[in-house]
């Protein structure tokens, strides 16, 4: 029985840098040219298979980038296993948000919380105020992932949450493996997952 | 010429609702109770909205008060040069180009408000759910999202104390659409003043504050349930969305959350906080299941995107609600309600729901048919569209953008043989969809926010074989608002809202009789003070579920004082800090003294909100003099 990993991953980065576009991405493999604001913040999950056989599924908060609901981020960061920290390349104070956010979880979140740079809207290099050397100097200086995407083309989005997924089960507490069924009730408790159930139904069963 | 046209269109729509004359009738009766039953109906006020949104929100008279004049005058000017500029080149009435927009308002001498890119941020993905007319067309949506940006802009340079928050375009963009021209920016600008204000500080305080309400009312409503939820997350944070843009960010359809406005402006603000109680009673099934199943962050998935809603009768053709077919739909439905979620209010709400004076017997079957008649006179477009196509009401002067009339409960035909077998007194199916989606990379809708939903909601009747929760019904919903109102008043103690909620909060200064509102300038004055507006409350969270938390009401106190005058003392004087110690006083008493005035009417919203008022109205006075 191949292994199956579980991990809670944070999206941090400033407003409209493409977050949630990155997600729809990532989880849909679908992109909106137009993408209402996050509110709060938003939940949803995806599964990656790695050449090894094992799956790693992703339960990904969005979060809300106005500064306003900056205080609400700690809740979602607090028992994440990974964070993925977007920047705009065209914006280059995007960047020095992201710094911001990089810090913080340095300071606050769990230590073994993998990171993850990542240069969003790729689509728009022509507009390119971040130059890549500087963000990947940045990236290795501080022991981080980094990578560049664009949520439009689809370009780099798989690549770094697969890297995150490659990375994560060696630095990770150990992970969750496969149990008998779901755990009932007990607080904070989290059922294993039966990957297997679904995974040969196609992909029409819920298309919507 | 074009708001000739519209005007007449208006009055061709005026013509064809003349059984539907209630609200405007309500409206110059000033009949606030009226207008309350009236916004519970199937489509609530319909194409009213226009008489009556202005008159709910204060904002009647002030089309060309001598209050406004600069800021007014200058918004007037911006916007008839943008007509002048847009007839030129040819581009439809009402609607100007992006650049040109910019370099006016530049140019205007209003100063540019700190906020002012987030605005253009959110405003630039704004519009994305509808007006479905424009989702094909970007231009058209460009278009709007600029004027709707100058709207946004002109109240922030006219009030520079505001801040935005995101999720404030959303509110807007539905004033925006439903309210003729001449009306939308003295209604945005009274409703951010007065009904929005606490929101519009620097932090997220107050949400907080609303959001630990609703805790407490969700305690009270349903202790089970209420475990289940603080076992997943401390406070109801699915629910921050909507009590910050009064579920204007998670309702799909523009039908739906104009109904949902009807039901709130007619209440006083505190009104969102039952609200969102009623929606999240009422997935309790799906909740449960959903932790069964044992995913964390799931429950946040299902919460947080609401369900789909209805706002028509379906669900009287269903069998079980037609048994106890009785004269007044509200207490079979009540009764439903006790039955189907298993409260344990049941005979409370059966005999509260007697006393509040809602709508006489028969009056659904009317609204019914009024609405079947007026579907016939709908401006009809991209006809073959799904259930969401219900018309909008459009303001006569964007009637550019096929403007239609309201048909508020006019359902439609495809869906009804789903919608019948899952309406809302069936089992609730499993949440499958939900669950699917954590194992299948292909997350459904219910994983995402509202754009999904849309894409959900749009599809045709083919897709609904997959297993989804039932829709439920919005005027069912309302009514359910109004019942844990009655049942749970804001003066209940356990709600703790004397203690929440600060002097200045909207939920206190808010009043229907506009002469007891602090003005404008008070109100945006009120900005410097935001620990007048949330209090520093000490959550009891040590007090488990059920046990009654009144016991420990002296220990609160005296901790609540403490950190009270800790508080204060940090940032302001001494003498705010003795003020600010009677004032916490005042508003305990006036909210507490309430209970037993209300102790057999709880339906007595007026009366409520006039103890709450008076005690804010004395505390502005303080305040403003400082």
């Amino acid at each position: 029985m191949a292994k199956q990993y579980q991990f809670k991953l944070v999206l941090l980065g400033e407003s409209a840098v493409g977050k949630s576009s990155l997600v729809l991405r990532f989880v849909k493999d679908q992109f909106d040219d137009y993408r209402e604001s996050t509110i709060g913040a938003a939940f949803l999950t995806q599964t990656v298979a790695l050449d090894d056989g094992s799956t790693v599924k992703f339960e990904i908060w969005d979060t809300a980038g106005q500064e306003r609901y900056k205080s609400l981020a700690p809740m979602y960061y607090r028992n994440a296993n990974c964070a993925v920290v977007v920047y705009d390349i065209t914006q280059p104070a995007s960047l020095e948000k992201a710094r911001t956010w990089i810090r913080e979880l340095q300071r606050q979140a769990d230590p073994s919380i993998v990171i993850a740079l990542c240069g969003n809207k790729l689509d728009l290099a022509a507009r390119r105020q971040v130059t890549q050397e500087e963000a990947q100097k940045y990236a290795e200086e501080e022991g981080l992932m980094w990578g560049e995407t664009s949520a439009k083309s689809g370009e780099g989005v798989a690549s770094i949450f697969t890297s995150l997924a490659k990375k994560l089960p060696q630095t990770a507490p150990p992970p969750q493996t496969r149990g008998g069924g779901a755990v009932r009730g007990a607080p904070g408790a989290r059922a294993a997952v039966d990957l297997n159930s679904n995974t040969n139904g196609g992909q029409d069963g819920c298309n919507c | 010429m074009e708001e000739k046209a519209a005007e007449n269109l208006k009055e061709k729509y005026d013509d064809f609702n003349l059984g539907d004359g209630d609200v405007s009738d309500a409206v110059r009766r000033r009949d606030w109770s009226r207008l309350r039953v009236l916004s519970t109906r199937a489509g609530g006020f319909g194409e009213e909205r226009n008489s009556a949104w202005p008159f709910l929100l204060h904002a009647q008279q002030k089309t060309s008060g001598p209050r406004d004049s600069d800021s007014d005058r200058a918004h007037t000017k911006l916007r008839k040069r943008r007509k002048k500029i847009a007839s030129v080149e040819g581009v439809r009435g009402g609607h100007f180009e992006k650049g040109y927009e910019r370099d006016a308002l530049r140019s205007s001498s209003a100063e540019e408000h700190p906020d002012e890119r987030q605005i253009k941020l959110d405003t630039d993905r704004s519009f994305v759910l509808y007006p479905n007319v424009s989702v094909e067309d970007h231009r058209d949506r460009e278009e709007l999202q600029t004027e709707l940006n100058g709207l946004i802009t002109t109240i922030f340079r006219r009030h520079t104390k505001l801040n935005y928050f995101q999720g404030y375009h959303d509110v807007i963009s539905v004033l925006f659409l439903t309210l003729s021209e001449d009306q939308k920016l003295p209604c945005a600008d009274k409703m951010s003043l007065h009904r929005l204000r606490d929101a519009m500080g620097k932090g997220l305080e107050p949400l907080i504050g609303l959001l630990q309400i609703l805790k407490y009312l969700l305690r009270l409503a349903d202790p089970e349930y209420a475990v289940l939820l603080e076992r997943n997350t401390p406070l109801p944070y699915f629910a921050l969305s909507n009590l910050l843009t009064l579920f204007s960010h998670d309702i799909p359809t523009l039908p739906l959350i104009q109904h949902i406005f009807d039901f709130l402006l007619s209440r006083p603000p505190i009104a969102v906080v039952y609200l969102a109680a009623a929606f999240t009673l009422a997935r309790k099934n799906e909740a449960t299941k959903m932790e069964e199943e044992g995913e964390e962050g799931m429950l946040h998935s299902l919460l947080s995107n609401l369900p789909e809603l209805s706002d028509g009768d379906e669900h009287q053709n269903d069998e079980e609600l037609k048994i106890e077919a009785s004269d007044d739909g509200r207490i079979l439905k009540a009764d439903i309600l006790v039955e189907k979620q298993k409260h344990a209010l049941e005979d409370e709400v059966t005999v509260k729901v007697e006393e509040c004076n809602y709508n006489g017997p028969g009056k659904r079957a009317d609204v019914l048919s009024e609405n079947g008649l007026t579907v016939h006179d709908t401006i009809e477009d991209g006809g073959s569209e799904s259930k969401d196509q219900r018309k909008i009401v459009e303001s006569p002067d964007s009637s550019d953008l096929q403007p239609s009339a309201a048909v508020p409960s006019n359902e439609v035909p495809q869906e009804m043989p789903f919608e019948q077998k899952l309406s809302l007194g069936t089992e609730t199916p499993p949440a499958t969809t939900a669950m699917q989606s954590t194992e299948l990379s292909d997350l459904p809708s219910s994983g995402f926010e509202a754009p999904s939903e849309s894409e959900t909601n749009s599809r045709p009747a083919s897709s609904l074989s997959h297993v989804r929760p039932p829709k439920l019904s919005l005027p069912y919903l309302l009514e359910h608002a109004d019942i844990l109102f009655a049942l749970y008043p804001p003066s209940q103690p356990s709600l703790h809202i004397s203690s929440i909620i600060g002097p200045q909060s909207v939920i206190l200064t808010w009043s229907e009789d506009p002469r007891d509102m602090a003005s404008d300038a008070e109100a945006e004055a009120m900005m410097t003070h935001p620990e007048l507006v949330t209090l520093e409350f000490v959550d009891l969270d040590e007090t488990p579920v059920g046990e009654d938390p009144d016991a420990h009401s002296g220990r609160r106190h005296r901790k609540l004082r403490k950190r009270y005058t800790k508080h204060f003392g940090v940032s302001l004087d001494k003498k705010t800090v003795l003020t600010g110690a009677v004032v916490a006083l005042g508003v305990a008493i006036a909210v507490y003294s309430m209970r037993a005035k209300g102790g057999h009417s709880g339906m007595d919203i007026t009366r409520t909100q006039k103890g709450l008022r008076r005690v804010g109205k004395w505390i502005t006075a303080i305040f403003i003099r400082d």
